[in-house]
């Protein structure tokens, strides 16, 4: 079997797969087996600082709202016509993370120069075990074997990208133990995601009004200042740092004097938060536009959106 | 506004009034003619009956509640209709208690017992202030009343105390709407209790009524008329009530309720147990399980021994399959307390407790998994010899899943057991039918498990096996390397005849 291209019975069968997910139904284990095989080649060659082409499309949290991903590419265009970079967290409190991560992993192995899938601090072993993951892996397959396999997978998936050398994009922020792009190239990212060290922060991170750093209350990771932010943009060249990991109500939200954007893209997340979500447009002249959206109208999940509780926001 | 303000019906009533106050609409309407009817029922149920017949499609036919004037519900008759907004009393306070003399204080007492039973409108603030206020004061000065010793109450008292309560508490609960039952279960923690707005005035209602079930001035034989089956059913309905505050007071209560009223135990125990049936075979949804189970666990303490067989046929058909709904979380702690209280009790059923939680064991719920891991413990905690020899096959095989369990929180849970002194014992005592059932699992997770504390917590368990018995880990462990390259044997012949068939295919096609 080629490495470039695929021989086109198997580009059929993807393509049906990827139809079949499109209307939310799961692939069968075998096949999910045999999808993430072909994209552990794909995703071993990509860079722990994965290079992205404009014009792209950058979305954040996605967390298993199958369809509201689906009204994503119904607005951003679908993929291949557009091409996207997904910054983590495909999986876990919405009902239907199987679909999800499977139709972004099929879209990765079927056009993987059109879509860049970042890694998620919720792409573990260990958070997909508390938060709903592993359980929904039980319920649609009988067993833990899925869940096996696409935790496996996770291990290989790029930790940040950068877009036209000058857009730093991943899930969570910037480590006190990282200063330049190049100590990010540099170490080994095929792990469950540790509980400290550098790799841990990118996926753990938020940005904070606060200088310098600060210790996170979520336990992993750390708060960053606008001084922080700064410093790694100019030592880097960077214009922008684009992030996803937290809630905003808008769907996006400037920070640090516009040196740091966050990115949600899981609208109503958790079909209670009352969140608009984004996605952010960059073209070919490196002009940004910010596109909102609301949930998509679906069957099957609950309509329960409530009072917010206030450590979301 | 002034509709919601309207007394409700009383306990003692037939459930006829009920329905035919349903019929003419507003169910609260019909309740102010059945209150002046049940006082007379015991004398005249018929032409009760008649009253609430004729009274209720008029609606406005009465000019007050006389209730309010003098506090006489026996004069009061079929008069005391507030349904019409246009002429109801001035709701103004009554003297305190000490200002009257102590000829007058029962009098009082029901008058301002009467003077409670109006129903305030709690959604929106800014209506009734006074009044509202004046009902708390009310119901501050009954609840000291009902709490200094004034001589027994009468029977009129004790009967106008469950009109004033019964009038307050019972009402229709506004449920949530049932799609968060999946909410639920997925992030339990995260929701939040919705509290009831009339609040400042049920919690005195529930410390008055307390107080009195509690008082020793309280006459059982008495009370039992006012506090009767349909009274209790209707004080076990409360239970599903959204406010955990609510729920605790309703704990309490029924608790005295319990221990006060013998002739009711048997009828409360029935009734809890046909609201659990209700709950794991048909609606999964139920507030109130915590608290049930709260008092149950403490009676189940009191429990005589040898057991009745209506205890035991209690753990088997009703708290073993409480294991079973999704929502276990909500109640497990409570259910785990009131199974070991039995096998406490008597260690004969610890054999049935462990088939019964092995029948129930979770597929799907790693979260509920762990539960019934913590559950297990306590129960191995309270288990003999005999009885643990008469499970451990099945037992063990269970346990040896959760070992292999790629969950961490499962696994980990699984090898704690072993941190058990009387538990590490019993498996000791009988490891030469145990090891031979786990030690597949055991290896599997020595050789890889992805999880780092399950891993090196699977090795020392290896290891107590190992120093212990080295003979029958030796023997274990040539057994598995058996079975293992059985197993790749089998596997390789599978593929062989495969790969024979897709060449015949091939060959064929050609």
């Amino acid at each position: 079997m080629g490495a470039n291209s695929l021989p086109t019975d198997a580009t059929l069968d993807l393509d049906e797969q990827i139809s079949q997910l499109m209307q939310c139904k799961p692939l069968s284990e075998q096949q999910v087996r045999a999808l993430c095989e072909k994209a552990k080649e794909i995703l071993m060659d990509e860079s722990n600082v994965q290079p992205v082409k404009s014009p792209v499309t950058i979305c954040g949290d996605i967390h298993g709202q199958f369809h509201d991903l689906a009204e994503l590419f119904r607005i951003g265009g679908k993929c291949p016509d557009t091409n996207y970079l997904f910054m983590g967290d495909y999986v876990d409190r919405g009902y239907y993370s199987v679909e999800t991560v499977t139709l972004l992993v099929g879209l990765k192995v079927r056009y993987p120069q059109r879509i860049t899938i970042l890694r998620g601090n919720h792409e573990s072993r260990q958070i997909t075990q508390v938060y709903g993951f592993y359980d929904e892996c039980l319920r649609k397959y009988g067993n833990a074997n899925v869940w096996k396999i696409f935790t496996d997978l996770f291990d290989y998936f790029p930790l940040t990208a950068l877009v036209e050398s000058e857009i730093f994009c991943l899930h969570g922020g910037l480590s006190p133990s990282i200063e330049t792009l190049d100590n990010i190239r540099n170490f080994d990212r095929v792990q469950e995601v540790p509980h400290e060290g550098p790799m841990c922060d990118l996926l753990w991170s938020d940005p904070d009004d606060r200088c310098g750093w600060g210790i996170s209350p979520r336990g992993a990771g750390y708060t960053f200042g606008q001084d922080i932010s700064e410093q790694f943009n100019h030592t880097n060249n960077l214009k922008l740092i684009a992030r996803a990991h937290q809630l905003v109500m808008d769907g996006f939200n400037w920070a640090h004097e516009q040196k740091v954007v966050t990115i949600f893209s899981a609208p109503n997340y958790c079909y209670r938060c009352g969140n608009m979500a984004s996605i952010l447009e960059v073209d070919d002249c490196r002009n940004h536009t910010f596109i909102q959206f609301e949930p998509a109208p679906r069957r099957g999940e609950p309509d329960v959106t409530r009072r917010t509780p206030d450590y979301f926001l | 506004m002034w509709k919601q303000i309207l007394s409700k019906l009383p306990n003692k009533k037939s459930s006829k009034h009920e329905h035919r106050g349903r019929e003419h609409g507003g169910h609260s309407s019909s309740s102010s003619h059945t209150s002046g009817a049940s006082t007379s029922k015991s004398t005249d149920n018929g032409a009760a009956k008649s009253h609430a017949k004729n009274a209720s499609p008029a609606g406005k036919s009465a000019a007050s509640d006389s209730g309010f004037k003098d506090g006489n519900l026996k004069s009061s008759g079929n008069n005391n209709n507030n349904n019409n907004n246009g002429v109801f009393t001035p709701y103004e306070a009554l003297p305190s208690f000490k200002d009257v003399p102590n000829t007058e204080k029962q009098n009082l007492f029901i008058k301002k017992l009467n003077l409670c039973r109006v129903v305030f409108d709690f959604t929106d603030p800014t209506k009734n202030i006074k009044e509202k206020d004046i009902k708390r004061q009310t119901l501050l000065e009954l609840v000291d009343y009902v709490n200094s010793p004034n001589g027994k109450f009468s029977e009129v008292g004790i009967q106008e105390v469950v009109r004033m309560v019964s009038a307050n508490i019972f009402r229709t609960l506004n449920p949530q709407p049932r799609e968060n039952k999946v909410i639920d279960a997925l992030d339990l923690e995260e929701e939040e209790p919705s509290m009831d707005l009339a609040w400042p005035h049920l919690q005195l209602v529930y410390e008055l009524f307390l107080r009195f079930v509690a008082s020793p001035e309280t006459d059982t034989k008495l009370a039992k008329r006012y506090i009767d089956q349909s009274f209790v059913l209707r004080l076990l309905d409360l239970f599903d009530s959204e406010d955990p505050r609510e729920r605790d007071c309703l704990k309490t209560i029924l608790h005295r309720i319990y221990g006060k009223f013998m002739v009711h135990r048997p009828f409360i125990r029935k009734s809890i147990n046909n609201i659990f049936y209700r709950f794991v075979f048909e609606t999964e949804k139920h507030n109130g399980i915590a608290e049930f189970l709260e008092i149950l666990g403490s009676i189940i303490n009191g429990f005589a021994l040898p057991l009745k067989d209506e205890h035991k046929v209690f753990l088997v058909r009703v708290l073993i399959p409480l294991h079973k709904p999704k929502c276990l979380q909500m109640y497990h702690q409570q259910l785990s307390y009131c199974i070991t209280q039995f096998v406490e009790k008597d260690c004969k059923l610890a054999d049935t407790v462990i088939r019964g939680l092995l029948k129930y064991w979770p597929v799907t719920n790693s979260s509920k998994e762990v539960m019934f891991l913590n559950e297990l413990e306590e129960v191995l905690e309270a288990t003999q010899p005999p009885e643990f020899q008469r499970c451990m096959v099945p037992l063990f095989r269970q346990i040896a899943r959760c070992l292999n369990s790629l969950h961490f929180q499962v696994a980990e849970r699984a090898l704690f057991l072993w941190n058990n002194n009387h538990i590490e014992n019993l498996i000791m005592q009988n490891r030469k039918v145990i090891l031979p059932i786990i030690f597949p699992a055991l290896e599997r997770n020595a050789q890889k498990h992805w999880n780092q504390a399950v891993h090196s917590l699977t090795l020392n368990v290896r290891k107590i096996f190992h120093d212990l018995d080295p003979e029958l880990f030796k023997e274990c462990l040539a057994k598995f390397k058996e079975d293992e390259s059985k197993a790749a044997e089998t596997e390789a012949k599978r593929e062989a005849t495969w790969k024979r068939l897709e060449e015949l295919g091939v060959r064929k096609a050609s």
